[in-house]
């Protein structure tokens, strides 16, 4: 079993109109070397799934994208992204945090839903069904589930065992989990063993590819 | 005299018990951890996935994976601990955290907040505000009591979108500390100078007789 695989290799999987779910929290734990490729191909239709919009803006520029699924779009240092959002007519779909980690992990989970109380009363109760369990009223969110995970890890093995590092775990592990293919961008790649059980963040059965960054140690601030 | 924005944060930190955890919001909020005293364990926790974040030393170098909800660089101290998206906040919905910290630009009578959007324009999105507002056992809010035109932002009912219902305990603005009981608030201090009636001519909702 051997998940390596090249940049370009990987990204065949990509077609017009997926959704693709894309790791990360600002620049930590964000694969920037599966997007940069991303940007590169001429793809039209695809609703990105991510925390944070502000890294997307040449994809959106580049009419490659349809709708953004996010919970905090305008966090980053981009002053043109409003504008690119609004001239590529491109959908914005908010959704709290919390709520979009567990409704990716419910689809990796083989979950039909989430319960959550969080958006009660606000405008993001718009559209869900209210369900009442013992007395208590919840949201019912759908699971959310992608075609495409682009992840991002410290260190790989060739059995697409992830290890990552302080804050980069973020989303990548719930996005591995609730996409029909996963790629991961690795620091480094390492002998099947190396990763220590105790250490694994993300077991190898969630991911598909395993493709090492060629810009290990760059710098990824916001 | 109105307290100014580190009096503010200070006043909260003095107030925040040792062994509780916090997850604190951006603006006057990330001013509260410097004022914790060192023996005081309190443990801040930052959606992104850290328990026990606290500022980078001098001596600390910034790791571009080691960073706070804002994005900043942060440091873990001895004893914190990283985490993925949906056990960060499992911690949050599942009441976990003792007390959230955070800015609002509007509160209402029965304890609504609005902070992260008025009506013509989103600050930067919802992102985690919704659920931390909604999950913790108590929630605090640090702001400047009026708008920079002097305008209400503790309102009968608040016009901006909501981030969550019914959920604020506390107000602390540069003018008074505020608690809530139901649709009833209280002032617990006001600052030097400031009388209990300048406070109510610029709240927009009734203030009971007797403080606390």
């Amino acid at each position: 079993m051997d998940k390596r695989s090249t940049l370009k290799d990987a990204m065949s999987h990509v077609r017009d109109a997926m959704t693709i779910a894309i790791g990360g929290f600002g620049g930590a734990g964000f694969p920037e070397e599966l997007v940069a490729e991303l940007e590169s191909r001429g793809c039209k239709d695809l609703v990105i799934v991510s925390n944070n919009a502000s890294r997307f803006e040449q994809l959106i520029n580049s009419g490659a994208v349809s709708r953004i699924i996010c919970s905090f779009p305008f966090g980053g240092a981009s002053v043109t992204l409003r504008k690119s959002i609004e001239d590529a007519g491109v959908e914005l779909q908010l959704m709290p945090q919390g709520t979009l980690a567990e409704c990716l992990r419910a689809a990796g989970a083989g979950l039909g839903g989430v319960l959550t109380r969080v958006g009660l009363g606000t405008s993001f109760a718009k559209d869900r069904q209210v369900v009442n369990v013992d007395g208590t009223d919840y949201l019912l969110e759908p699971p959310l589930t992608v075609d495409l995970a682009f992840v991002h890890a410290e260190q790989a093995d060739r059995w697409g065992n992830l290890s990552m590092r302080g804050t980069a775990r973020n989303f990548n592990l719930v996005m591995a989990m609730a996409a029909e293919t996963a790629i991961a961008q690795v620091n480094h790649v390492v002998e099947v063993g190396q990763i220590f059980p105790d250490r694994c963040d993300v077991p190898g059965i969630f991911v598909d590819s395993v493709v090492q960054c060629s810009n290990v140690g760059n710098s990824k601030e916001d | 005299m109105a307290w100014t924005r580190n009096e503010i944060a200070a006043r909260i930190a003095s107030d925040i018990p040792s062994g509780w955890v916090v997850n604190i919001g951006v603006g006057i909020p990330t001013l509260v951890p410097e004022f914790i005293p060192d023996e005081r364990e309190v443990l801040f926790q930052s959606e992104n996935g850290i328990l026990g974040m606290v500022a980078l030393g001098a001596q600390d170098y910034p790791d571009p994976e080691l960073v706070d909800a804002g994005k900043r660089p942060i440091a873990v101290r001895p004893g914190g601990c990283f985490f993925e998206s949906s056990l960060s906040f499992a911690m949050i919905r599942g009441g976990r955290i003792d007390l959230g910290v955070v800015g609002a630009l509007q509160i209402s009578r029965a304890g609504d907040i609005a902070n992260w959007s008025t009506d013509e324009k989103m600050i930067g999105g919802i992102g985690g505000a919704a659920d931390v507002c909604s999950g913790v056992r108590n929630l605090w809010v640090a702001m400047l009591h009026t708008t920079d035109v002097g305008g209400h932002k503790l309102l009968e009912k608040c016009s901006y979108p909501l981030t969550a219902e019914g959920v604020v305990d506390r107000v602390y603005s540069d003018l008074a500390v505020l608690e809530r009981n139901r649709d009833e608030w209280h002032v617990i201090s006001c600052a030097p100078g400031v009388t209990v009636a300048q406070v109510r001519h610029v709240t927009g909702f009734p203030i009971e007789v007797e403080g606390r």
